[in-house]
């Protein structure tokens, strides 16, 4: 068994409120991801998926409290608290973000913004950082005499790619991002994700991409992770989860998506989501779906085996008495 | 017949001549819509796609005479839009309404549901009583499928979906009981897993005699909703037709370009056939088509020759504007 370069481990995120009420939003989340590989991480707002990435990130505001484990090469970055985060923030893990506008300072040019990243992080003189600048500018498709200029003077394609850009400058080994291309053209859309692609490919980096965009998981990822609930209900090798959806949730969410065929209709989801601190007994799906049996209201379905690293959490698509016992994460290995 | 809404050679220039900029200079004019056309008839959905900066929703501006448009005229069954006196237009604009990208942004939040619905009932002086006025917000929350409609008159903004928010912007248009709905991006701040629910909405009220105008950057949802599409590149339609030749015979580059880049629902092979670039600025109009400097196919005559929108030839209502589509004997 090899060490994953990404594993998150029974990660749980509550937000503690004024009036000191607990507000549940990730409940024991568990996913593995190796260099190279693509993760689309899918689900309908609210369901705790970027609140996931922000956890991994050490980025959550301090009412947030964190349970669980965030190893990198076996190591837990969350165990050390602020300090130890910030020696891996940015240099295991980087982030981007769906508005790239708000990532920079208006007032300074982003070759300088980007050289600062690097700085900050030390080890590096200005000089070889600006060099460095200069080439993560081309390498994101952007001519390096732009570093001079002003966040304002790019569109919102190009800000995305010097976000990326900026991301890059220590070297991470993780990319986190969160909805990278929602505010794009679908003509910039394609630049980006084809970036990314190259990116996983040539680098080996690993990709957690965060969408709600399924032909985009479809056709970037390697793998698909469904959250529902601040739970990951179904995770797996993309072309089994888009082929042969195994949890009704996955299905229903690919049903929603338009398809080719203009006369085919594209169907809606019943009901919105439940809010995750209400912890029902049974499947917190079980209320919007179409399959349920008597177990679903009043059990709450383990993650259970459908093929190798495919798992879903569901009492019909896994049967409980043909079960194994399988502890989250296992079947990763 | 005429048409519900005829949109003719309609023109949208901002800061056009007389502006300044800092310092006294004098601003160049940037043309946002160019001799834009398009019509709609009652029942029918018509799509207006293109990336942002396309002038899409310039036009749609200007098509409900919210903007001065430069050139073209705007007919809304058969009077002049922009001809009519305030008061003609007050009255005409009970049969316009539009709704908004950002439920979370079109709704008051200080106000109740019941109380945003009823406000354009009182803006235009209908229903004699507040029993009537709430009987024509209770229907209304009936058209756009909230039900108990009873149960949502006292609810707050903020207590919504953002699905049921945008049905709430819905029925505070319907209320007025309007002929020609515009729809900015109805659904693209939603959720995919609500979007379907409220295009359908869309679609049955178009069924009920409705004209629709969609402005969307997505080309399936208007693939599966319109009758027709309108593809928009820098301020101009460069193809139209019904919604099936677009998506399976687009005929201009650009919109090829634009089905290209969605992405399909299978593992794809090899990398992205790409538009390298970004569309310019509209102050920096290209010469000749405005297309050329990113498209893959242009010859010489593209970079002098501003192209037509003209006949395909393909299918009855399909037009390009491209000097390279296919050309028919008569055309």
């Amino acid at each position: 068994m090899t060490t994953p370069l990404l594993e998150i481990k029974d990660l749980t995120v509550d937000f503690r409120g004024r009036d000191e009420s607990l507000k549940k939003i990730v409940r024991g989340v568990s996913l593995t991801l190796n260099p190279g590989e693509r993760m689309g991480l899918v689900g309908e707002s609210g369901c705790g998926k970027s609140t996931l990435q922000l956890a991994a990130m050490g980025l959550l505001p301090p009412n947030a409290e964190v349970s669980g484990s965030v190893l990198i090469d076996g190591v837990d970055i969350l165990a050390g608290g602020e300090a130890s985060m910030r020696a891996h923030r940015g240099t295991d893990l980087a982030m981007v973000f769906q508005g790239a506008m708000n990532a920079f300072n208006p007032t300074r040019t982003v070759g300088s913004q980007i050289v600062e990243a690097m700085v900050v992080h030390g080890g590096t003189s200005k000089r070889a950082a600006q060099d460095r600048t200069r080439d993560l500018l081309g390498l994101v498709g952007i001519p390096p005499d732009r570093a001079e200029r002003y966040p304002h003077q790019f569109s919102g394609g190009m800000r995305q790619r010097v976000a990326l850009a900026m991301a890059l400058a220590n070297h991470p080994r993780v990319l986190l991002a969160d909805e990278p291309t929602t505010a794009l053209d679908v003509i910039m859309q394609a630049q980006i994700l084809e970036l990314l692609e190259k990116l996983t490919k040539e680098f080996g980096l690993a990709l957690l991409l965060v969408t709600h965009d399924l032909p985009i998981v479809v056709e970037t990822c390697d793998w698909a992770a469904v959250m529902y609930s601040g739970r990951i209900v179904e995770r797996g090798p993309i072309d089994e989860i888009h082929q042969q959806p195994t949890h009704p949730y996955t299905r229903l969410l690919f049903a929603t998506v338009p398809g080719p065929d203009v006369d085919q209709r594209v169907a809606s989801l019943p009901g919105v989501p439940p809010d995750a601190s209400e912890e029902p007994p049974g499947c917190s799906f079980a209320p919007r779906c179409d399959r349920t049996i008597d177990i679903c209201h009043n059990t709450r379905p383990q993650p259970g085996p459908i093929g190798p690293r495919h798992i879903a959490e569901c009492h019909v698509a896994v049967p409980t008495r043909t079960r194994p016992a399988v502890r989250e994460g296992d079947s990763d290995d | 017949m005429t048409d519900l809404l005829a949109v003719e050679g309609l023109g949208v220039e901002f800061d056009g001549g007389r502006g300044r900029g800092l310092f006294g200079r004098r601003l160049a004019g940037v043309r946002a819509v160019d001799a834009v056309s398009f019509s709609v008839n009652p029942g029918e959905l018509i799509a207006l796609v293109g990336e942002s900066g396309s002038g899409k929703t310039t036009a749609i501006q200007a098509a409900a005479r919210l903007l001065q448009p430069t050139a073209g005229t705007v007919r809304f069954q058969g009077t002049d839009l922009h001809g009519t006196s305030k008061k003609e237009m007050r009255a005409l604009r009970r049969q316009i309404q539009l709704i908004y990208q950002d439920p979370y942004e079109s709704l008051d939040p200080r106000y109740r549901v019941e109380r945003i619905i009823e406000e354009p009932l009182r803006v235009h002086g209908v229903g004699s009583s507040r029993a009537d006025r709430r009987e024509l917000v209770l229907q209304a929350l009936r058209e756009v499928g909230l039900s108990p409609p009873e149960s949502f008159l006292d609810r707050m903004p903020h207590e919504l979906s953002g699905g049921q928010r945008q049905r709430v912007s819905i029925a505070a248009a319907l209320v007025l009981k309007p002929a020609l709905l515009i729809a900015d991006e109805p659904v693209s701040m939603l959720d995919v897993s609500v979007r379907a629910g409220i295009l359908d909405l869309l679609d049955g009220l178009r069924r009920k005699g409705l004209g629709i105008v969609m402005v969307t950057h997505d080309l399936s949802t208007a693939a599966h909703y319109a009758d027709r599409i309108a593809v928009m590149y820098l301020g101009r339609i460069v193809e139209t037709g019904p919604s099936r030749a677009i998506m399976t015979d687009p005929q201009h580059p650009y919109t090829q370009a634009l089905l290209a880049a969605v992405p399909k629902m299978q593992r794809r092979t090899g990398t992205r056939a790409l538009l390298q670039g970004e569309s310019p600025d509209a102050s920096a109009m290209p010469t000749g088509c405005r297309f050329h400097p990113r498209c893959p196919i242009a010859v010489d005559e593209c970079r002098v020759v501003d192209p037509e929108i003209g006949p395909t030839g393909t299918t009855p209502g399909h037009q390009a504007a491209c000097l390279l589509r296919r050309r028919t004997p008569t055309d």
